[in-house]
């Protein structure tokens, strides 16, 4: 079995038991993920001669997932981690919360750029995807692949175990107002409540992602990875800015993306 | 900490003038203890920093004394600790023979603590087609001494040296033991010229290097699709190949010279109807289908237009070191063997200088925080630009090439057909050369 196949198995497995914990309130999103997990162990040996099917069913059960779970940690684990993270960030900053100083500098031109930038995660994935899958060696294909799966893995595994919905949600009343940007943040605002609100702020995939692909490009198109090496950083400040993640759910996503580059450059 | 520096900005400035610093055999330098790397010179004071730039461990430069006498390169060889040699013609015969004496002994110092010296047998730079009779030296300095001493041949192989974000191959043979060993000073250069031999690529004659490096090229494609603008071959395969090539060359020019001449004929009309298309060997059987065509198309749509803001942003802010650097090495060079070097020595001086007086302008125009940012940005802005310029070069003459098989794909057919023709020719030679044209050399 390939690597990415036995990661996307487990993260399953973690999700339908924590599913379990939940029953039978949570019965219908027990029955769903236990089917997709079902149905993902059945189609390995059928996808195993077409490559990039496979991939795509690893990758495609990944983006289920994220919506998925937007509100089943709340609802299943007893406890909420915003307070350990928040903490967590002032003792980082010597006694300040970054989101909270960050407030009078984020002006509406600022925010804006900003969430431009942290819109143009989606492009950039999408985009990463395509030209991983397509066009690519095998064993290139593969370590993408794993590499993508572990990611998503950890970061649900964090979703699941540290159960938190950042900044904005937590800090809304210490903020003296909320975000107020154009278009753009409209933009991202809207489609946060689309996938169920904010949610899952630990670690921030947002970061663990885009460094991944970044980690991954730098070793096997070198130039594709430098030239988003100063996106990946912007995207990394674009997550504070607009209040979705604490910082230390930042270097959390870049710890994520170091183990997922490592699993990847040893996939099978 | 100046020599360190120093050290770290020609390493720099190595990695920004080529666009591939290629190599193999590096596991043959041991890791520590006494040895000597001795090489082919034919890039001036560029060959020694290419063997350090790819080698885990430091080596102690030599170099001909008269360098010292520029005041700048007498600064820098100081700095780094380069043993110097005098030469001959340079130098009283008298004196000369006393100082050598002193830097023989210096270099014999150096072995007997353990260390690594780089050393030039051929004794000057040049760009004859093959290499020059070896000196003695290494011989001298390594015969006799009480730790055991290894010699290590390398074959420097550059794609054209004088020019910017060109390739060079250095390939390392297996190192002579000289512990031990009892055959003469002579006998053990003559062992180790033939050992570097085998690691470079010698013509007989200078109008023969651009055929035989035609033939490697096409032998290279093995008429097939070319691989991926991010894949580029090393230059060490293609070395190794253009050794048998040239080797071929020279037998073959003595056993069979009609069938030579025919050859010739055949690839030179072949080759120059590839230069005036534009077309490089390697895209001859590039595949002109739409499906490729369009992934290839998406993939440099996004180097184009996110790199794009970068390079330019890079270029501006490069652009006038580079052309002091260019004036310099334009005014100092009076032969293709020195504009590397006449490029890369003074860059180490001119781009940190450039790089302070940009910082403080920003500094005192906007603030002390940009000021620094902007520094901070400079080396990563600048090494991206080249990387970028060398893509988008390599992207657009695959363009260019695509666009011409599509609207003549008769053309196509018929120069990839002799090239074909020209690799089953010279495919069929080999039996007969008893050599193997995908076989590396080996030492």
């Amino acid at each position: 079995m390939r690597t990415g196949d036995a990661v996307t198995l487990g993260i399953l497995a973690v999700v339908v038991f924590v599913l379990s914990l939940g029953l039978p309130a949570m019965w219908d999103a027990w029955l769903l993920h236990a089917g997709v997990l079902l149905a993902y162990a059945v189609s390995i040996p059928i996808a195993a001669t077409r490559p990039v099917l496979c991939a795509l069913t690893t990758i495609g059960v990944m983006f289920t997932l994220y919506l998925t779970l937007a509100t089943i940690p709340f609802e299943t684990i007893p406890w909420i981690a915003d307070p350990a993270l928040s903490r967590a960030d002032e003792l980082l900053f010597f006694g300040t919360n970054p989101s909270l100083w960050l407030e009078p500098h984020v002006t509406a031109g600022r925010l804006e750029f900003f969430a431009l930038v942290y819109a143009l995660f989606i492009p950039y994935v999408y985009l990463s995807i395509f030209l991983g899958l397509v066009g690519r060696p095998d064993i290139e294909r593969n370590a993408f692949v794993t590499g993508i799966a572990v990611t998503y893995a950890l970061g649900f595994l964090g979703y699941l175990l540290v159960p938190a919905r950042g900044p904005v949600v937590f800090l809304a009343s210490d903020f003296a107002a909320p975000l107020q940007g154009g278009t753009f943040h409209g933009m991202i605002v809207r489609s946060v409540a689309q996938c169920g609100g904010p949610h899952g702020a630990f670690p921030s995939l947002h970061v663990g992602v885009s460094c991944f692909l970044c980690f991954f490009d730098l070793r096997w198109n070198r130039l594709r990875g430098l030239t988003y090496v100063p996106i990946v950083v912007l995207i990394m400040c674009a997550t504070v800015v607009v209040r979705y993640h604490y910082v230390v759910d930042i270097l959390a996503g870049v710890l994520v993306a170091a183990v997922a580059y490592r699993a990847a450059s040893s996939a099978r | 900490m100046i020599g360190w520096f120093i050290r770290k900005a020609l390493g720099a400035a190595v990695w920004t003038y080529f666009r591939r610093v290629d190599a193999e055999g590096v596991e043959h330098v041991p890791p520590s203890g006494a040895v000597i790397v001795a090489s082919n010179h034919t890039n001036a004071l560029v060959d020694p920093l290419v063997i350090q730039y790819v080698l885990p461990r430091r080596i102690t430069l030599t170099a001909k004394a008269s360098l010292a006498d520029d005041p700048y390169l007498g600064f820098l060889m100081r700095a780094v600790g380069v043993l110097r040699f005098h030469r001959r013609d340079e130098t009283p015969a008298r004196s000369s023979v006393e100082a050598n004496r002193r830097a023989i002994q210096a270099c014999r110092d150096h072995l007997a603590r353990g260390e690594a010296l780089c050393i030039f047998p051929e004794g000057k730079s040049h760009s004859a087609p093959g290499m020059l009779p070896f000196k003695h030296g290494v011989s001298r300095i390594a015969l006799g001494l009480e730790v055991p001493v290894k010699v290590v041949p390398v074959g420097l192989y550059y794609e054209r040296k004088e020019k910017f974000r060109s390739a060079v191959s250095v390939r390392f043979g297996p190192p002579i033991e000289v512990a031990g060993y009892e055959g003469t000073a002579k006998e053990l250069t003559q062992k180790l010229r033939q050992r570097v031999e085998a690691l470079t690529v010698e013509h007989g004659r200078l109008r023969e290097a651009p055929l035989a490096e035609h033939v490697g090229r096409l032998l290279a494609t093995q008429a097939a699709a070319p691989p991926e603008l991010r894949d580029e071959a090393p230059l060490t395969e293609h070395a190794a190949r253009l050794r048998r090539v040239a080797l071929g060359y020279r037998q073959l020019s003595r056993d069979a010279p009609d069938e030579l001449r025919a050859l010739e004929t055949r690839v030179r009309a072949h080759r120059k109807e590839l230069g005036q298309l534009g077309v490089l060997p390697a895209d001859l059987y590039l595949p002109i289908g739409w499906g490729r065509a369009l992934h290839f198309a998406l993939s440099m749509f996004e180097v184009l237009v996110v790199g794009g803001a970068i390079a330019l942003w890079g270029w501006l802010n490069h652009l006038l070191p580079f052309l002091v650097v260019r004036t310099i090495a334009r005014k100092l060079s009076r032969d293709r063997d020195q504009w590397a070097s006449n490029a890369i020595y003074p860059a180490i001086a001119v781009y940190p200088f450039f790089y302070v007086l940009q910082s403080v302008l920003v500094w005192l125009l906007l603030s002390p925080l940009g000021g620094v940012a902007y520094m901070a940005l400079l080396p990563f802005s600048g090494a991206y630009y080249v990387l970028w310029k060398d893509r988008v070069g390599a992207a657009w003459r695959r363009v260019r090439t695509f666009f011409r098989w599509r609207s003549d794909p008769a053309l196509r057919e018929r120069l990839a057909g002799e090239g074909r023709a020209i690799i089953e020719q010279v495919l069929a030679l080999v039996p007969r050369m008893d050599l193997d044209l995908e076989e590396g050399a080996s030492a």
